[in-house]
């Protein structure tokens, strides 16, 4: 039998039930289960340590007003998970952390293919890719490559058509692969 | 034509048709797949590092979560009902001690008051105060010890049910109703604390 984790872990029929009559053990219990995948995610998206704190502070609290309307036990993982990003959403829009499509860094026009070699590995500094990224593309990277939602579901979060959500995808990878380039170059000249 | 990044990126079954008859789109799909990868692991990786700095916040966030829950009143359900199902049977405790001590007297007045042409009526009646104050006195310290086990709904409605009934029997001897009425009342009384006894004794109250 296979262990599951993060989003996927169960809790059962009776601390679902409980934490719908407003049980303060059964909400802890959930919190509990769901918490490293909470903040996994919320941090994930924010890279604040702060921030996906605050997130998971205000998804948990929208998780205990609405649990009563949702149904299914099974989806309990699922629908807390939807919650964090949107909170996480919201709160990257709040703090004027999105930027339509401006990357911080000057993107160099080209018509070359972003994938036509493989410009990534293991040695890259997630932090130093990542850190010429709008808030808002990072979210969509993060949530398109690696959280594996759909460019629908992305852009319904962002209120946008799905080509934002797959331009800006695209626009993401440009950016991250002249910081790697730069990077190999740097590591390069200094030998 | 060779499909764009955007394409690749959000690869359908028409794309999937392309890759198969174009290598060069076929080994750039194979990069992506590849840069994915790589990012997954730098992702999973910074994480990891940070998952402790993370994992530490568990117990402070909880309970601000708590706090802010308990400032929207999110919790209130079943606590704002045990309170006050506490209160209500703090109450009800001193109305069957107060009871209590007013069938005490009336015993005792009885028991004075008995002449030699006692009937078998009186008699009876004596024996079923003697046998509801020996319960009660039972009840209350078995209600002394009691734990959270027994819900609190049904202990509630049991104890009610007795001051109830207490109430009516002042109330015959009040009117002066026939010694076979306050006969019956007492046996009714003595019938819920019997049961009252033995749901304890089980942890399991059954109206």
């Amino acid at each position: 039998m296979t262990q599951r984790i993060g989003f996927n872990q169960q809790v059962t029929d009776e601390v679902f039930m409980q934490a719908k009559e407003g049980e303060l053990y059964a909400f802890e219990t959930i919190y509990k289960t769901y918490f490293k995948a909470c903040i996994s995610l919320a941090y994930r998206l924010s890279s604040d340590h702060q921030l996906s704190q605050d997130i998971v502070h205000d998804a948990f609290i929208k998780v205990m007003k609405k649990i009563i309307s949702l149904r299914e036990r099974s989806s309990l993982g699922s629908w807390i998970k939807r919650i964090v990003t949107n909170e996480a959403i919201n709160k990257l829009k709040a703090n004027n952390r999105v930027e339509p499509l401006t990357e911080c860094m000057q993107l160099t026009i080209s018509d070359k293919s972003i994938f036509d070699h493989q410009w990534l590995d293991n040695r890259h500094d997630l932090d130093v890719l990542m850190v010429s990224l709008s808030p808002i593309s990072r979210a969509v990277l993060i949530l398109h490559e690696i959280e594996g939602l759909s460019h629908e579901e992305i852009s319904g979060l962002f209120n946008k058509s799905i080509s934002f959500s797959k331009v800006t995808l695209s626009r993401a990878y440009a950016v991250i692969k002249q910081v790697a380039l730069k990077q190999e170059e740097v590591d390069a000249f200094i030998g | 034509m060779h499909l764009s990044d955007e394409q690749l990126l959000s690869q359908n079954d028409m794309n999937h048709e392309h890759l198969f008859q174009c290598s060069a789109c076929a080994k750039r799909y194979q990069n992506i797949h590849q840069t994915r990868s790589t990012l997954r692991v730098l992702s999973n990786r910074k994480l990891m590092n940070d998952q402790k700095n993370l994992s530490l916040k568990e117990q402070s966030l909880w309970l601000d979560i708590q706090e802010s829950a308990k400032e929207q009143q999110l919790l209130n359900h079943r606590d704002k009902d045990k309170k006050a199902i506490n209160i209500k049977w703090r109450y009800v405790s001193t109305a069957l001690a107060a009871s209590l001590f007013l069938f005490s007297l009336f015993s005792l007045h009885y028991m004075s008051s008995i002449s030699e042409d006692v009937n078998e009526q009186q008699i009876a009646l004596m024996q079923l105060i003697q046998e509801n104050n020996e319960l009660q006195e039972k009840l209350f310290s078995i209600v002394a010890t009691l734990n959270t086990e027994v819900e609190p709904h049904k202990k509630m409605h049991v104890m009610t049910s007795i001051n109830n009934h207490d109430l009516a029997i002042q109330q015959a001897y009040l009117e002066n109703k026939s010694e076979i009425e306050k006969l019956l009342l007492w046996q009714e009384r003595k019938r819920i604390l019997t049961k009252f006894d033995v749901s304890l004794a089980s942890k399991n109250i059954e109206i």
